[in-house]
């Protein structure tokens, strides 16, 4: 099986998992050109490995982006003025 | 003028263009030809056109800047077609920045931050028509930028109003992180390192998003602390490529529920994955999916090429996605085609 997909990605416009590799950030964040675009998902419709890799890339992309992310800004706790004091404190010392 | 209206990105692009016209002007204080004025005008125009297209309310704001610009302009001007006071003129541009960062025109880095740092606090217009010095010790200051030029010139008022504002959001962020007794360590830690290098913040982001990335950080410092886990190499976790270059991987991927994000128990472990990686691959995680920058922002913020900045921005979300395989991978995925 690998020997076919190592004599498939010699054929013309057919990318390799490693030149796959190096711009699927761009693909993944649609800043590549529509005929690179084409070529890169040429070999994703024929490598499963490069496919499952891309799919799982995306998940943990998107995974990061939610739990990180503006939309997951909780509402905002009440802040003790002990906390206000002490960071004050802090920072007074410092400047000192 | 053969203007057509521009989608966002060349509109973005035409104030960018502004601002960058504006703080070389201001930087110079040297006189210099009154070119740079009328071009920077000549922007705002073809700005203030975009805008009617797009929001009434911005555009109006922008016709406003473009007004005020306009009789600066003319009367800062010296005979000979030179800019009379260019710190004088630094001011102006100051307050048109405020007008349109205010509404949200662009992501700019605070014009406070580019300029000289000799021009004296008094000079910094605050954007609603008043300049630092007409502000009474202990009134509250509106807007980031009036904030970070208090900020800058050290006044208590200002730090205490900055703790205030955001100290509540920081607090609930760090919480859902780490427990309630080490979140307040964490934004007291995050309030000092944000007030220690509160001169080389470059204005990216707004102020809230920026310590919200740091208090995000000291949180997840303090879990990996706790649950004394080690810092992973990245290398380890790159993709991995058998001898006729073809990639090696499991036949499965990431869960593919939508909701993924919403359970604890996926949190958690992305949370202590975020955690593990090296502080560079951290850091511009953080930069990327907590502040929201794009690939130049994060390349002129760590000070790296933008080249650089996709290759670290890569290993890291690949060290990421290696991480996470263990705890929600076990599912083997359909291939029904290229996702679009």
């Amino acid at each position: 099986m690998t020997k076919i997909k190592a004599f498939v990605s010699r054929m013309p416009m057919m990318m390799t998992c490693g030149e796959v590799e190096a711009v699927l950030l761009d693909y993944a964040e649609g800043r590549l050109s529509p005929y690179a675009r084409f070529k890169f998902e040429l070999h994703i419709k024929m490598c499963r490995e490069c496919w499952n890799y891309l799919a799982a890339y995306r998940k943990s992309m998107a995974l990061s982006t939610g739990v990180l992310g503006a939309a997951d800004d909780p509402a905002p706790d009440d802040l003790p003025e002990e906390l206000v004091d002490a960071i004050m404190a802090v920072r007074d010392a410092e400047q000192s | 003028m053969g203007w057509t209206p521009l989608d966002g990105i060349a509109e973005r692009s035409a104030v960018d263009s502004i601002r960058c016209r504006l703080v070389s002007t201001a930087n110079a204080h040297t006189r210099r030809s009154v070119n740079v004025g009328t071009a920077a005008h000549q922007d705002l125009v073809r700005a203030e056109r975009a805008h009617q297209e797009i929001d009434h309310e911005k555009s109006y704001t922008v016709h406003k800047a473009r007004a005020w610009l306009c009789s600066r302009i003319s009367s800062t001007l010296s005979n000979d077609g030179t800019i009379r006071d260019s710190q004088d003129f630094a001011c102006d541009c100051l307050r048109i920045d405020s007008y349109l960062g205010n509404v949200g025109l662009y992501r700019r880095p605070s014009l406070h931050s580019l300029l000289d740092p000799a021009m004296p606090a008094e000079a910094i217009p605050t954007g609603d028509g008043t300049y630092l010095d007409d502000i009474p010790s202990g009134q509250s200051y509106s807007g980031d930028a009036a904030l970070l030029a208090a900020l800058r010139s050290n006044d208590p008022g200002a730090y205490r109003q900055l703790i205030r504002l955001q100290g509540g959001r920081m607090l609930a962020t760090a919480r859902r992180i780490v427990d309630y007794d080490e979140a307040r360590d964490c934004v007291q830690e995050a309030f000092l390192q944000a007030f220690r290098n509160i001169d080389t913040f470059q204005g990216k982001s707004s102020l809230a998003t920026w310590l919200h990335r740091i208090v995000v950080n000291a949180a997840l410092m303090r879990r990996r602390k706790r649950s004394r886990q080690v810092e992973v190499s990245l290398d380890s976790l790159m993709p991995v490529f058998d001898d006729t270059g073809c990639r090696i991987e499991p036949s499965y991927a990431l869960l593919g529920e939508p909701d993924l994000a919403e359970r604890t128990e996926v949190r958690a472990a992305l949370l202590d994955a975020i955690g593990r990686l090296p502080h560079e691959a951290r850091q511009i995680i953080l930069l990327r999916d907590v502040e929201d920058l794009n690939t130049d922002q994060t390349a002129d913020e760590l000070g790296i090429t933008i080249g650089a900045a996709k290759v670290r921005l890569h290993r890291a979300r690949a060290a990421l996605k290696r991480l996470l395989e263990p705890t929600f991978g076990a599912q083997t995925i359909a291939k029904s085609g290229v996702e679009r």
